[in-house]
């Protein structure tokens, strides 16, 4: 068993989630009862505000029980911390798995992520004393104790803290070692970080993984995030000069300035133009996002002196792309639209313009009345459940 | 928010950290129906919570097992099939978003032009282009608006909640412009503030828009005295000075009833959670930094029982969001009873907090059913 839970038990929860989710909507009448589906789903698994209130309530209390158990074991331990600390650790985990996941069924309650990782940060911060704070090191061991925990419990925030504890053990790797290598660290990244993303990418469309899928979308947004930043022109300039100590005093400059020059500008137009072919939104998010930092960089090294300029001149661009792009999508394109679908809007699914332009081979009726997506009510009612 | 709007000689960072707290304001305008019921700041912990892009909540297994279950009917399950391996493949997040970048960018740049250049266009150019821009806006959004009703409105086309909101930044600017030129406002500088609060309350309840909304509770607190940034709710000079904190109270005390009133008249029923939201917001903080600073046993005791009625409301309207304010504001007051009490003596301090909170996770667990949208 390699998850903290039954992969069937999870597969019920999201199957109930789902149904309830569907129901809210109004694509499952409200008269079906889903009590089969509930009872074999037996996670407690509440919606956010319920999340965060247990998260904030179980952080205290259980930081209050670490500090009790550490005073009361003060003066038997000497200076054993760590390995206390790494037992304390251990204690709390074999409770989390025993307790929290077996007898009282929580997942993801809030309770149980406050738990974990306390936990967690115990053995960790264990192990970081134990080998006197060698960063790189010490970000590995960070990284492989994550990154277990992450796919035994399934958990984002610790995937998302994997990946940047493996980030930083390389970073500091490729640092210390010098000379050539240390010359490089952008390249490695990039090429490194492309090969993480595109073997994520091909997994996560696997079967027998989906239950890591939402941690394998985490992997590709940060693995997007990493390469942009090491071709990012300002972000490798900075940390040539505030971390490796380079001197890249005027009029001289970073080494291969126009390659970052250029994949400043590339890398964006990249994500973008796969995120819309491939119609992935994290490449689409992530295009836009970098295409805003772009827009910075240059900004910041070729500025006129006129920031009010650009912001206003920026911002009509701005609109004028966001309405031309609103007005071209009246009527979708391709089956591309610009209305909100899904689990969320039952009504702009009535819309049958965007599902007649599917079967009818992309080409859109175009006898529609104008409004017939606009006039649609977009309200859910209440925090429609958006957690996964 | 700082809602201080006077021209100074730093308006530009003002400026710019208005808008910055508006851009989670938007959080709340963008994606109202998931969002309205909480502070800007939990946002950011939404954003995080609802983080998938890829929507793996549609399986197209469970969906075919829903089918035939006889729960879907068929040509439902084809569109959520459709939805569910993105043949069909919305963009209404990304343009919404991409509208509301170019509304702050083009505001803040208009609004930092114009001070830099107060002088060399001429005030009254500058002044005039200011107002024109508002009433253009007004108007497109008059033209394009449904009537005024006491229910929530949807609006006719994407574009004129944004319109909307350029008005109103532009209506800020006008008026620190005018103030500016012709000091009209010298006396009395928290009439601009109210003059802001009571355009922005027409215009939100007019056309409907809970940013708009946000932006007059929040102008209003600042005639009073109140310059609050959700943004600095752990910061504990919250009310700079002291006399508001009593301001602070009575403001959440009233802003609370007001909105039970408006909603048992069933006007804007819509809006009664962002209304509560500031209120309690603002009443438990303008409270506890009551309390830490007189120490003030007797109003740590109110607290505490406050809290209580808050945490019976919560389970009333089955909304979980309402207990987090009562448990960490009553916790807070609560603990400052009992730490006073058992004087300081660390063991006993931790002792008390894990049983304390481990009791109140039990009680949340046993009532949970209560909270039949939250859990």
């Amino acid at each position: 068993m390699i998850t903290a839970y039954k992969k069937a038990q999870l597969q019920a929860l999201e199957k109930l989630n789902l149904a309830k989710k569907l129901q809210k909507e109004g694509f499952i009448k409200k008269d079906v009862l889903l009590d089969e589906l509930a009872a074999d789903a037996q996670f407690f698994h509440p919606n956010w505000p319920m999340r965060i209130l247990l998260f904030i309530v179980g952080y205290i209390a259980f930081s209050g029980l670490i500090g009790l158990w550490f005073l009361l074991a003060n003066n038997g331990i000497g200076n054993h911390w760590e390995i206390f600390s790494f037992v304390s650790g251990v204690l709390g985990l074999v409770a989390f798995e025993g307790f929290v996941v077996r007898t009282i069924r929580h997942y993801k309650s809030g309770l149980s992520e406050a738990i974990l990782y306390l936990s967690l940060s115990l053995i960790v911060g264990s192990f970081v004393q134990l080998i006197d704070r060698e960063t790189a090191l010490g970000l590995f061991i960070g990284f492989v104790l994550l990154a277990a925990a992450a796919i035994r419990y399934v958990d984002r925030t610790l995937t998302a803290l994997a990946v940047g504890c493996f980030a930083g053990a390389i970073f500091f790797l490729l640092e210390g070692a010098g000379g050539v290598l240390k010359a490089v660290v952008p390249f490695v990244f990039m090429a490194l970080f492309s090969a993480i993303y595109f073997l994520v990418k091909r997994f996560s469309s696997h079967e027998s993984l989906a239950i890591w899928k939402t941690q394998m979308h985490v992997i590709e947004a940060i693995c997007l995030v990493i390469i942009y930043a090491a071709g990012n022109y300002f972000v490798v300039q900075k940390l040539s000069v505030d971390m490796m100590y380079m001197n890249v005093e005027q009029p001289s400059d970073i080494p291969l300035a126009w390659v970052f020059y250029s994949l400043t500008v590339l890398l964006p137009a990249v994500f973008l133009y796969f995120g819309v072919k491939n119609r992935d939104r994290i490449l689409l998010w992530l295009g836009l996002l970098s295409a805003g930092f772009s827009v910075f960089t240059f900004k910041y090294y070729f500025s006129l002196g006129h920031p009010e300029i650009t912001l206003t001149i920026s911002g009509l661009l701005v609109l004028g792309l966001a309405v031309f792009l609103l007005n071209k999508l009246k009527s979708p394109i391709n089956g591309i639209t610009r209305e909100k679908l899904g689990v969320e809007n039952l009504d702009a699914l009535s819309a049958e313009g965007v599902f007649i332009s599917q079967t009818m081979g992309g080409i859109v009726a175009k006898n529609q009345p104008e409004d017939v997506f606009g006039g649609g009510n977009f309200g859910g009612g209440g925090a429609s459940g958006n957690v996964d | 928010m700082a809602c201080n709007l006077t021209p100074g000689p730093a308006p530009i960072w003002r400026g710019v950290t208005w808008r910055v707290v508006l851009v989670l304001l938007e959080v709340r305008v963008n994606r109202p129906q998931k969002t309205k019921e909480t502070e800007v700041w939990l946002c950011f912990v939404g954003f995080y919570v609802s983080f998938d892009p890829q929507s793996k909540t549609m399986n197209k297994s469970s969906l075919e097992n829903f089918r035939e279950r006889g729960w879907l009917a068929d040509d439902v399950f084809e569109k959520l099939v459709a939805i569910e391996n993105r043949t069909v493949f919305s963009v209404f997040t990304e343009l919404r978003t991409l509208l509301y970048v170019g509304v702050l960018l083009l505001s803040t740049g208009v609004g930092i032009l114009v001070y830099n250049n107060i002088g060399d266009i001429g005030h009254y150019i500058s002044l005039a282009a200011l107002l024109v821009g508002w009433f253009a806006c007004l108007f497109y959004v008059k033209k394009h608006h449904l009537p005024y009703s006491n229910q929530r409105v949807q609006a006719p086309n994407p574009y004129v909640d944004y319109v909307l909101l350029l008005g109103a930044l532009l209506f800020l600017s006008a008026l620190g412009y005018l103030q500016f030129l012709f000091g009209i406002f010298n006396n009395y500088l928290g009439l601009i503030s109210l003059l802001s609060a009571i355009v922005f309350f027409a215009l939100a309840y007019r056309f409907d828009h809970l940013g708009v909304l946000s932006m007059a509770i929040t102008a209003f607190a600042g005639f009073l005295g109140i310059t609050i940034t959700p943004m600095h709710w752990y910061d504990i000079n919250f009310f700079e000075q002291m006399a508001l904190q009593w301001v602070g109270v009575y403001f959440g005390i009233g802003l609370f009833f007001s909105a039970l009133l408006l909603n048992r008249f069933s006007i804007k029923k819509h809006f009664s959670k962002t209304y509560l939201n500031f209120a309690i917001f603002i009443g438990f903080v303008g409270a506890t930094s009551l309390i830490f600073e007189n120490e003030w046993k007797l109003l740590a005791t109110a607290q505490v029982v406050t809290a209580v009625a808050l945490g019976w409301f919560s389970i009333k309207q089955k909304t979980a969001m309402y207990m987090i304010y009562a448990f960490v504001f009553g916790f807070i007051a609560f603990s400052y009873l009992v730490i006073s009490m058992i004087d300081f003596e660390p063991t006993l301090i931790l002792l008390y907090i894990f049983f304390s909170c481990i009791s109140f996770i039990a009680f949340i667990l046993f009532i949970r059913k209560k909270f039949s949208q939250d859990a």
